[in-house]
């Protein structure tokens, strides 16, 4: 499976706020902020796996091995006339989650949210990266990419972890899912991308906005 | 002159033949002719330059085939084929496509590696014959870097390196044409140039970039557009009339090898050429009297020169005297490492200075490790600072830009080892007045130093825009004149040479107190007679308002807007902050509304000290606080962290008082037992919770994450709790919550439930028969302190 681990160059101040529930307009002391980007660059331990494999619509099998077979409307009409599909996984690692769990359990109540937040940034950022080479590999041969969309959106059932895992042998850049289908580290992020060719995306939505997601208590819902 | 290259090669063996997913570089041995033929067609369409059919041909990716024992074979079949195709009447240029693997720490493909299957196909592209090495369609600079450095070890042929860039001006992997462009010239390529993924159209700013940022030639081999499907064929839409009318534009651009990539044909070429040969002979405007010193990382360039502001060279990746550095960078961690660098570069720092100078260990390893580590995390060059060559090459080796090296001297062994280095590997050099007979004391003896190390630079191919020049900044405790000669070595520096001018700035105040006043008094000198690119601690701030002003007043900052930007009073506090003249228990409510963890320690002491009870205190101040803070986060008018920060200024006023009057300490309002229900990973909402009723009063049992029913129903036995609080973030594992209220439930304890987590809801609440549903953590609490906790467990 290619590797592609991604840089830590650009881990994004208005996103971490925005994990972090703060709001544009709001003030919140930018040296806690800055700490908490510094500490997430210099814990995190990006790695990054992907594969493009074809997609075969009438049966929804993405053909991996195993293949995966997906399941709820979400994912289907997300890879709505689709030929491939690639599927990626990427994690930041173990470290940055020790030490969320150190700053709650020594009163850093604040640092803790703020790094949790940072965290979920970088691994955003790693796996914007990722997405980034699939866009231009798919555009080399004319096709146009899907918005990313991962196990858990909509109903697409996170059952599909497991076997998405395996299909990457994600075990390579330590990345595993519990019996419950949660990644682990937590901080990882597992997704399919769809390509199908220009004409046909022309009436496909970009990511919707967050209004439409159900999630109405989402600290990052944004701000319309 | 312009250079006619040929076009797409894969199109053409397919319509020759050749199934789809077979080894287009086994056709040179299986099929020459039909290689031949394309070979002749191109030529027959004005091509003057014929490209092997060796695209792929390296070790990587043969073995796709199991062919990668016939690397040799195949690539001195091909060059013999195009050779034979073409006899004099066009050049043959050797094929080297990518290896389709990223090299690390990026990908996992080993740099050595890499650079080996380069070396292995271009020795024999070169043994066959070719007249050029065309490295092409690299979307990776780490990966041309390596494909450069084999070329140039394994022929002296020259080398053409093309690149590919995005719709965004960039590599994937962040590269600019700028930055591409000094980088590729200063290792040695003959011509830069862009091919594949774009269309002519697209390709004319990024060869626009590249002119701009090199005196060599540039190539230019675009698609045939823009690739699209129909009916699930690639195909390009520009057909050859098309493209040519794209010709003058790459010509002007400052393109003079033109040919085309996937989808062009011979026919694209041949109207390439014949609009080429009408458009007049290009003028470049030639960069040669441009002599900044221009340094590059993997996505920027950084360019020095005395009519530019100062490029602020940061010293603290240096682990002389310091042992928690020395220890991290034994250990293999490079936490400490990398956290100087990213507050350098926070702080204002162009390039970073890296010295791995720790003793017994195995510096170059070392340096490497440091370099990749450091190039993933922060996009400013580096400059490699060590007296070790064997360092001082694994540095440069591993480094995805042009560095600078710190530093040659005119003793012998320098010039001999570091020079050749710095030739190889593309980069610059600082040069030191250091010669075998010491330092010098005086002006112009450093001035007569710095000529040998300039000759002996001169006479390695190094050039002018290669050279940092140093003044050698010596202590002024110990010499009376350093000041002086330093100063007088600048302003004769500048007299003789038009470089930059450098120096370690700190060594001026070794052994005297407040040296940040004297290194920046000193600083404010050196920047008036000459010096451009001091080598500082940046974290000094009165450095860095030295910088400013001098910045302003040596013209470089004009009309002085970045200083006034960062200079102007910053607003005074507003009035809801604590201040002096309030009563004790509203400054420290205040305190506590306003997060302000490292005030309310005092105030706390100074309302004991006016003989409040840590009751009254608490009542009072920090739990009316508390509310008023609920009160607004519920309202939407603050948020979660600020929560947070509040509830951690509540924690260090009940410290306070619990460290000051141990015997009054607080009744807990109950004991609530948290849990991330069994299955389930995810406790960040958890923990605010336990954070949020901790400093409301409660006694907090966190069991943490992924936590059986079981073990929930002993703890709150053994605790005899009075609430117990689950959650759970995903669909599949909230099932968890309601086996655990079953249970809880069957054992009969007098207990509250409250959950809570990303897919709960009120009504799934009410289902499994909780007591409570809380959306946040303040409504656990609102909820929390109306429970009652008389006598249930007796």
């Amino acid at each position: 499976m290619p590797l592609y681990n991604g840089q830590l160059l650009n881990v994004s101040y208005d996103e971490t706020k925005r994990y972090a529930g703060i709001k544009s307009k709001d003030h919140f002391p930018e040296s806690s902020i800055q700490n908490a980007l510094l500490e997430a660059q210099l814990l995190a331990k990006p790695q990054g796996v992907y594969e493009i494999y074809s997609y075969n619509e009438l049966n929804q099998l993405i053909q991996s091995t195993p293949p995966l077979h997906l399941l709820g409307s979400s994912i289907t009409k997300h890879l709505a006339n689709c030929s491939y599909a690639a599927i990626i996984a990427v994690t930041i690692g173990e470290q940055v989650e020790t030490t969320i769990t150190n700053h709650f359990s020594t009163g850093n109540y604040t640092a803790g949210l703020l790094l949790d937040a940072a965290a979920t940034a970088t691994v955003e950022s790693i796996a914007d990266q990722v997405n980034h080479l699939i866009d231009s590999l798919a555009a080399k041969e004319g096709y146009a990419t899907t918005w990313r969309f991962s196990p858990g959106y909509g109903n697409w059932n996170i059952t599909i972890q497991r076997d998405l895992l395996t299909a990457l042998h994600a075990e390579a850049i330590g990345l595993t899912a519990t019996e419950s289908f949660m990644l682990q580290p937590r901080k990882s992020i597992t997704a399919a991308i769809g390509l199908r060719s220009k004409e046909r995306c022309q009436n496909v939505m970009p990511q919707p906005p967050c209004a439409t997601c159900a999630q109405k208590n989402c600290l990052a819902r944004k701000e319309i | 002159m312009i250079h006619i290259f040929d076009g797409a090669m894969g199109t053409m063996l397919q319509q020759a033949g050749m199934p789809s997913g077979y080894c287009p570089e086994a056709y040179n041995l299986e099929n020459p002719t039909a290689i031949t033929a394309i070979h002749q067609a191109y030529l027959a369409a004005g091509s003057t330059i014929i490209e092997t059919n060796t695209f792929g041909a390296n070790r990587l990716k043969l073995s796709h085939y199991n062919l990668q024992n016939d690397v040799e074979k195949i690539n001195k079949t091909a060059a013999y084929l195009a050779r034979q195709a073409v006899g004099t009447q066009a050049k043959v240029a050797g094929s080297v496509g990518p290896t389709g693997k990223l090299i690390a720490p990026l990908g996992d493909l080993d740099f050595e590696e890499a650079y080996q299957a380069f070396v292995e196909q271009i020795r024999a592209l070169d043994e066959g014959g070719v007249d050029y090495i065309l490295i092409e369609t690299i979307i990776d600079i780490q990966e041309m870097r390596a494909a450069l450095l084999a070329a140039k070890a394994a022929s002296t042929k020259p080398v053409i390196c093309q690149l590919t860039f995005g719709p965004d001006g960039r590599t994937v992997t962040g590269t600019t044409p700028a930055a591409a462009a000094n980088l590729l010239e200063a290792m040695g390529a003959s011509v830069i140039g862009a091919n594949c993924s774009l269309g002519p159209q697209q390709l004319i700013p990024i060869i626009q970039e590249l002119a701009d940022n090199t005196t060599l030639p540039i190539s230019a081999q675009p698609n045939a557009g823009m690739p699209e499907l129909h009916n699930g064929e690639t195909v390009f839409p520009l057909n050859p009339d098309a493209m040519a009318t794209y010709v003058p534009a790459l010509i002007a651009a400052g393109a003079t090898y033109l040919g085309g990539c996937c989808g062009t044909t011979p026919k694209h070429i041949s109207t390439m050429k014949t609009a080429a040969l009408a458009c007049p002979e290009p003028k470049r405007q030639r960069k040669s009297a441009d002599i900044s010193l221009i340094l590059t990382s993997r996505s920027k360039v950084v360019r020095l020169s005395p009519k530019l502001p100062p490029a602020l060279i940061g010293e603290r990746i240096n682990p002389t005297g310091r042992k928690l550095l020395q220890q991290d960078i034994k250990t293999g961690s490079y936490i400490a490492v990398k956290k100087e660098a990213l507050l350098q570069v926070r702080a204002g720092a162009d390039i970073l200075d890296i010295n791995m100078g720790v003793p017994g260990i195995n510096q170059a390893a070392v340096m490497k490790e440091a370099v990749e580590q450091l190039s993933m995390l922060v996009d400013v060059p580096f400059s490699i600072d060590t007296t070790d060559a064997k360092a001082l090459e694994a540095g440069l080796r591993a480094y995805p830009g042009r560095a600078l090296i710190n530093s040659v001297t005119a003793e012998p062994e320098r010039i001999r080892d570091f020079l050749p280095l710095a030739k190889k590997y593309g980069a610059a050099i600082l040069c030191l007045p250091l010669s075998p007979s010491g330092v010098p004391k005086t002006a112009a003896e450093r001035l007569n130093i710095i000529k040998q190390v300039i000759h002996a630079a001169y006479a390695c191919g190094l050039k002018e825009k290669d050279l940092l020049l140093d003044a050698l900044i010596l202590t002024a405790a110990a010499e009376p004149t350093a000041g002086q000669e330093a100063l007088n070595t600048i302003r004769l520096y500048r007299e003789h040479y038009r470089t930059s001018i450098t120096g370690g700035l700190s060594n001026i105040s070794y052994g005297l107190p407040e040296r940040d006043l004297v290194n920046s008094a000193f600083c404010a000198m050196a920047l008036s007679a000459g010096l451009n690119a001091p080598i500082i601690n940046p974290y000094n701030v009165r450095m860095a308002e030295t910088i400013a002003a001098s910045s302003v007043l040596l013209g470089h900052d004009i009309g002085g807007q970045n200083y006034s930007k960062n200079y102007t009073q910053s607003l005074p506090k507003n009035d809801t902050m604590s201040t002096a003249d309030q009563p004790i228990l509203l400054q420290i409510k205040n305190a506590v509304i306003n997060g302000e963890v490292e005030g309310v320690t005092s105030l706390v002491r100074e309302a004991l000290e006016q003989k409040n009870t840590p009751l009254t205190i608490t009542d009072e101040a920090l739990t009316a606080a508390m509310n008023d803070v609920g009160d607004a986060f519920g309202a939407g008018r603050c948020f979660l962290p600020q929560v947070l920060l509040s509830a951690e200024t509540m924690r260090a006023a009940f410290q306070t008082m619990k460290k000051l009057m141990p015997n009054q300490t607080q009744l807990s309002l109950g004991t609530v037992i948290l849990a991330t229900v069994k299955g389930d990973i995810h406790d960040l909402g958890k923990n605010i919770v336990a954070a949020l009723l901790e400093n409301n009063g409660f006694t907090i049992i966190d069991l943490g994450k992924d936590v059986p029913a079981e073990k929930i129903v002993d703890a709150t036995k053994k605790f005899k709790a009075n609430i117990v609080g689950l959650c759970a973030l995903m669909t599949t594992t909230m099932p968890q919550i309601a086996v655990t209220i079953d249970a809880l439930r069957k054992a009969q304890l007098p207990v509250k439930i409250i959950i809570g987590g990303a897919v709960v809801t009120p009504e799934y609440a009410q289902e499994v028969g909780a007591d409570n549903y809380a959306g946040d953590g303040v409504a656990a609490v609102r909820y929390a302190k109306t429970v009652s906790i008389q006598g249930e467990w007796s």
